[in-house]
């Protein structure tokens, strides 16, 4: 029988000091587990009385113990390749050496322990403060990058990419349009920030989209996983994911791979897609505004569009190719009806 | 203690594991179930150490539960998931060992990357409880501080872990959050 003392933390007393009832829930469903791992008989009957006097603490409880449990399998998983690495990867062992002392040493540390330790010193976040810098393109204007010497990435107009000088593996698309060709390289994942959302590569050849309203992922070569530690999907080539803001839905498509990225060569592809993003993609590809009525907007197009920097010439050919009237406005130009309006 | 000995141990426990399974939130068919699967279970468990069967057993039968609850999340996922018939083999294998790492990484990441938000000495006792199996009692003692005081910093810890993978979307929550949807050859928006 453990006597508490204040601000100890145990199942039951936790709901005296959080007054929120999810917290509390949580809080004491992870104390549960905690006092569970090396439980007694006595703790585990205990622990049956607590469950049944609340439905929801089961919930709690089996939330707590599913994360508990993937933590396992992840260092399991990670602990095969980790050991490989810190024989290989001198620099890496020599700063873990050097930032925490007081992991490294102690004898009989197992092996996983020891990948474990060693994991949350070597990732980039831990061992080396970041210094982001921030490139943008105007309006029509592309330009390419080039990290560690081979990791390629395209910049369409108005795009805005934060980078990491000390994390060349990382990329942040906060809005526009980017094609990335990524060395293979499995021991350093590429990832790429979609605001709350994640892209995580070994090498491949991807195009992104992040606008307001959402983003889109096409993967031209390799694969790509979507939200690792979320939904966890995997693109292969050939492959799009869209996501779109205000919507619960995760689209997955194809694209075929000659198409993606085809901005870069001044030519865009479609198989049935809105008009509103067809004109989204012109619009981004020439640097003009170019907003379409609503009573269009969703109006299916497919073919192929070549990208003509001279705005008239471009707005002329939009004309006929989609089957639209363009109007100039005060902000640049509105597709609507054709036979409304004329310029 | 003999195979024998525990499965006795079991038949005596059973009504109470049964509770045990259903108070944590299994129906009653599910809970006969898993416990049939428990005892056949107990034919090739090494039996030399075990303290507390008891204990065991409903350790046994937790962590049971749990898997079968993580195998249905990722089945639903992966029927959710796209599956590309005319995709090449070799790729798909590759993508799927790949993809495990990486998941793992990018897990073990976060998770570090949220532990080292907290003070040395609380992830130290989370290290050697969660990761080296120490006992508390074992940690206080070698610590010289109290069992109490390392049960705070280990709730702490798990705290800061569970909410990581609270943010970036617990597995019980994705299909309420998100449903994936295949775009059809002919989908006229």
């Amino acid at each position: 029988m453990r006597t508490l003392r204040r601000g100890a933390v145990s199942p039951g007393k936790a709901s005296m000091m959080y007054p929120d009832p999810t917290t509390t829930l949580r809080a004491d469903a992870i104390a549960w587990r905690i006092r569970l791992r090396d439980g007694t008989a006595q703790d585990w009957d205990d622990f049956v009385n607590w469950l049944q006097r609340d439905p929801r603490r089961a919930t709690a409880y089996e939330a707590v113990a599913l994360d508990d449990l993937a933590l396992d399998a992840a260092l399991a998983e990670w602990s095969q390749s980790a050991a490989a690495t810190l024989n290989d990867n001198e620099p890496a062992t020599a700063q873990f050496r050097s930032t925490r002392r007081w992991m490294a040493g102690g004898a009989g540390v197992t092996a996983l322990a020891a990948a474990a330790a060693a994991l949350l010193v070597l990732s980039p976040q831990a061992s080396a403060p970041s210094d982001f810098y921030v490139v943008a393109t105007a309006p029509g204007e592309q330009k390419s990058l080039t990290l560690s010497g081979s990791d390629l990435i395209a910049l369409n107009g108005t795009t805005l990419i934060r980078l990491d000088r000390a994390n060349p593996r990382f990329a942040s698309l906060i809005s526009g349009e980017a094609t990335f060709t990524i060395v293979h390289d499995p021991a350093h994942p590429f990832s790429v920030e979609l605001g709350r959302d994640r892209l995580l590569d070994v090498g491949t050849t991807f195009n992104v989209v992040r606008s307001n309203e959402g983003h889109k992922v096409e993967v031209a070569e390799g694969a790509v996983i979507y939200n690792p530690a979320g939904e966890r999907i995997s693109l292969v080539a050939g492959q799009s994911l869209t996501s779109k803001t205000n919507e619960r839905r995760i689209i997955i498509g194809r694209s075929p791979v000659s198409q993606i990225g085809g901005w870069q060569h001044g030519r865009l592809s479609y198989r049935s897609a809105p008009l509103a993003d067809v004109v989204a993609d012109v619009s981004r590809s020439i640097g003009t505004p170019i907003t379409v009525q609503s009573t269009i907007a969703k109006r299916a197009f497919t073919g192929t569009i070549e990208i003509d920097r001279n705005e008239s010439r471009m707005l002329a050919r939009l004309e006929s190719l989609l089957g639209v009237a363009a109007r100039r406005d005060a902000h640049g130009w509105t597709l609507g009806e054709s036979g409304q309006g004329r310029r | 203690m003999t195979a024998q000995q525990l499965k006795s141990v079991f038949l005596e426990s059973r009504p109470a594991l049964l509770r045990f399974l259903r108070a944590r939130g299994a129906a009653t068919d599910e809970a006969e179930d898993l416990l049939q699967d428990l005892f056949l279970k107990l034919e090739v468990q090494p039996t030399n150490s075990i303290a507390e069967p008891r204990a065991y057993l409903y350790r046994m039968a937790d962590n049971l539960m749990l898997d079968r609850r993580r195998s249905a999340q990722r089945r639903s996922r992966r029927e959710e998931a796209w599956f590309d018939e005319s995709s090449n083999p070799a790729v798909r294998a590759t993508v799927a060992s790949t993809e495990d790492l990486l998941i793992a990484q990018e897990q073990l990441r976060q998770v570090g990357a949220a532990l080292a938000t907290l003070p040395m000495r609380t992830v130290e006792i989370f290290r050697r409880f969660r990761i080296d199996g120490e006992r508390q009692k074992i940690i206080a003692a070698d610590l010289g501080i109290s069992v109490s005081a390392v049960e705070k910093h280990l709730q702490r810890a798990y705290d800061v872990v569970v909410a990581v993978k609270a943010e970036a979307g617990p597995d019980a929550d994705i299909e309420a959050r998100r449903r994936l949807t295949r775009e059809s050859e002919h989908d006229v928006p």
